[in-house]
């Protein structure tokens, strides 16, 4: 097992742009890290340059100290998940989980063993391992594509938008499961998302993209609760970014809170910071609801609360805000 | 009701089309077959029947034509997959614009009549042609070399007519195939040749098996290759049948050998997988 996979310095370029900038991290064995950012930030090519299917135009990879960076992708011994999934359409389930070890040339009882045993782990049955990538569903060949990528025992797994073509419901599910296994098997992981909700419920660690750069790396109620930039504040969920004069914390800069951060109405009372403002929408969420409200000096709000609200639309009611969940972000003003 | 019948009112067009310019011949071919050769005048002896033409021609040289014939498809049709299938690879690996250059290549033979394209290949392969004059000029041989009117320039004449339809026919099977599957195969520790026998070869197979049907099809009928490049002693069956009924007025005889040429091709499109199915066991299940 490895202990450490190092970026230093990664640089990518395609044709003139830089696809990504500059890139260094660091991540300890049995850690799941997800690069989250929006499309065309350039995560799926950091998975690509790790998986050795593109090479750096700067910079190296490091895995165990051992530099990997000019290494082609079938020494380098990393299983990838890649998001339409790859699976061999011409090879039964079965066939495609065990190509890694026909490769490697193991017996076929070695195979036959392996297979039946990653198959079982993963939730896959003997049935439906014996059908083509063709005749499974969605998470069956999501969940071919895993053991196929686990079976050989990688380094390191990574995972390009593997919930992507999913449902609501499978995608919950097999976060979960893709969570329980990378524990149970205790893999190092890079994940690649745009999601936000998966990033926060699966990762040890969190990486936000934007334009090839990596603007943070961090735990992720850290990166939710104190992000470093606007940007990683908004990518992350719904959040209020306002002046930090406007609650005389500092006189530049931008503070950000959440809106689940903020009460209305009776519940406002218990908060050190109070305001008055007009109800200007309300938006029903499921389960909650959302409340856009404009104070007296036309400052914008975003509320999340739980209980359906009992004020109509135009009203004015109050809203709290204890001072202590007010983050004020160090990086605002180059990101504004 | 309506739902039964409309499907076969839409092939009709189809099916008498069909009828009027494959089935119809082909009978009367067979009919023509059956018939006397002809003494004296005339192309036949109508009213006739006799199996006399098909005693013939497996009682003389008949079967070497048949065997012959089949052997230079096979030939064909093996080094145009080889050929093709190689440059469609290399096709696929090219920028856009060398990519353009090589379809260019491949398509303007086509263009041009194949008669022209016969002629500029005995100017190139000729005891006087461009290959044989630039070995002297640079002393590399003192006598020209037998590069025309045998088996070896009969064969790059019809591989010549044959590769384009091969190539673009793989190209467009290879260019189907998802480019992340190369990626997941080498990821999981294939190396390029294991990727390319596992992974490009058995993905492209069905494609293979039909261009490997329709190049045996179209050169059991080989007939400008074997008569422009080829030594008058190989004939084909297409050469043959040209001689029969256009120098010997033979029309039963000419119509016996285009009977033994569709059944010839009627038994290659029937067992298509025999030649190279060898190469794929085992890799499906």
């Amino acid at each position: 097992m490895i202990n450490k996979i190092k970026l230093e310095n990664l640089t990518y370029c395609y044709k003139d742009k830089k696809a990504v900038d500059n890139i260094s991290l660091s991540l300890h064995s049995g850690k799941f890290l997800t690069i989250l950012g929006p499309s065309g930030c350039g995560k799926t090519t950091v998975l690509k340059l790790i998986g050795g299917y593109l090479f750096p135009t700067k910079g190296s990879i490091y895995i165990d100290d051992t530099d990997i960076t000019s290494t082609g992708p079938c020494f380098r011994k990393i299983g990838m998940v890649f998001q339409n999934y790859a699976l061999f359409p011409h090879l039964s389930a079965r066939k495609n989980i065990a190509f890694p070890l026909e490769i490697r040339k193991l017996t076929k009882n070695e195979c036959e063993k392996k297979v039946n045993a990653i198959s079982e782990l993963i939730g896959l049955t003997q049935k439906e391992i014996e059908r083509k990538p063709s005749e499974l569903s969605g998470g069956q060949q999501q969940r071919v594509a895993l053991a196929r990528a686990l079976i050989f025992e990688p380094h390191l797994l990574l995972l390009d938008e593997p919930l992507a073509n999913l449902d609501k419901t499978l995608r919950t599910n097999l976060r979960k499961e893709i969570r329980r296994l990378q524990k149970e098997i205790n893999i190092t992981t890079i994940m690649v998302t745009h999601d936000h909700e998966e990033a926060l419920s699966s990762s040890d660690l969190i990486g936000v993209m934007d334009q090839g750069k990596l603007l943070e790396v961090n735990d992720p109620k850290i990166i939710y609760d104190k992000p470093n930039s606007v940007f990683v504040a908004n990518f992350l969920g719904e959040t209020n970014i306002i002046q930090a004069d406007f609650f005389n914390i500092s006189k530049n800069g931008m503070v950000h809170i959440r809106p689940e951060n903020i009460k209305i109405g009776d519940q406002a009372n218990e908060c050190n910071w109070k305001k008055k403002g007009i109800i200007t929408g309300i938006t029903f969420m499921g389960a909650d609801f959302l409340i856009d409200l404009k104070t007296n000096e036309d400052v914008h709000f975003k509320i999340l609360t739980r209980n359906p609200p009992s004020f109509p639309i135009g009203s004015t009611t109050t809203m709290g805000i204890d001072i202590e969940s007010v983050w004020l972000i160090p990086n605002n003003l180059e990101d504004i | 009701m309506n739902k039964i019948i409309i499907p076969y009112i839409f092939i009709i067009p189809a099916l008498s089309l069909i009828t009027l310019t494959i089935i119809t011949p082909l009978f009367l071919m067979i009919r023509v077959s059956l018939l006397k050769p002809p003494e004296g005048t005339g192309f036949y002896i109508p009213d006739t029947f006799s199996l006399h033409n098909y005693q013939s021609v497996f009682d003389t040289y008949g079967v070497s034509i048949l065997i012959d014939t089949t052997f230079f498809a096979l030939e064909v049709s093996l080094f145009s997959i080889l050929f093709g299938f190689g440059f469609a690879i290399l096709m696929q690996e090219l920028s856009n614009f060398l990519r353009i250059i090589c379809f260019i290549c491949l398509l303007l033979p086509k263009f041009i009549s194949p008669l022209i394209v016969f002629f500029g290949l005995q100017r190139l392969l000729g005891n006087y042609g461009i290959i044989n004059e630039s070995l002297i000029t640079t002393h590399l041989i003192n006598e020209p070399l037998d590069l025309i009117r045998n088996h070896f320039s009969a064969l790059i004449g019809e591989i010549y007519l044959t590769i384009p339809f091969v190539t673009l026919f793989l190209f467009s099977q290879l260019n189907s195939i998802n480019k992340e599957t190369y990626n997941a195969a080498k990821g999981l520790g294939a190396n390029n040749y294991q990727v390319f026998r596992k992974i490009t070869l058995p993905m492209c197979y069905p494609g293979i098996i039909i261009i490997w049907q329709l190049s045996i099809a179209w050169n059991l009928g080989s007939f400008l290759g074997p008569l422009f490049l080829g030594n008058p002693s190989n004939t084909t069956i297409s050469c043959e049948i040209y001689h029969q009924a256009f120098e010997i007025g033979n029309w039963p005889l000419a119509s016996t050998w285009g009977v033994l040429m569709t059944a010839t091709i009627m038994m290659f499109l029937w067992l298509p997988k025999l030649p190279i199915s060898f190469m794929f066991k085992d890799d499906s299940k």
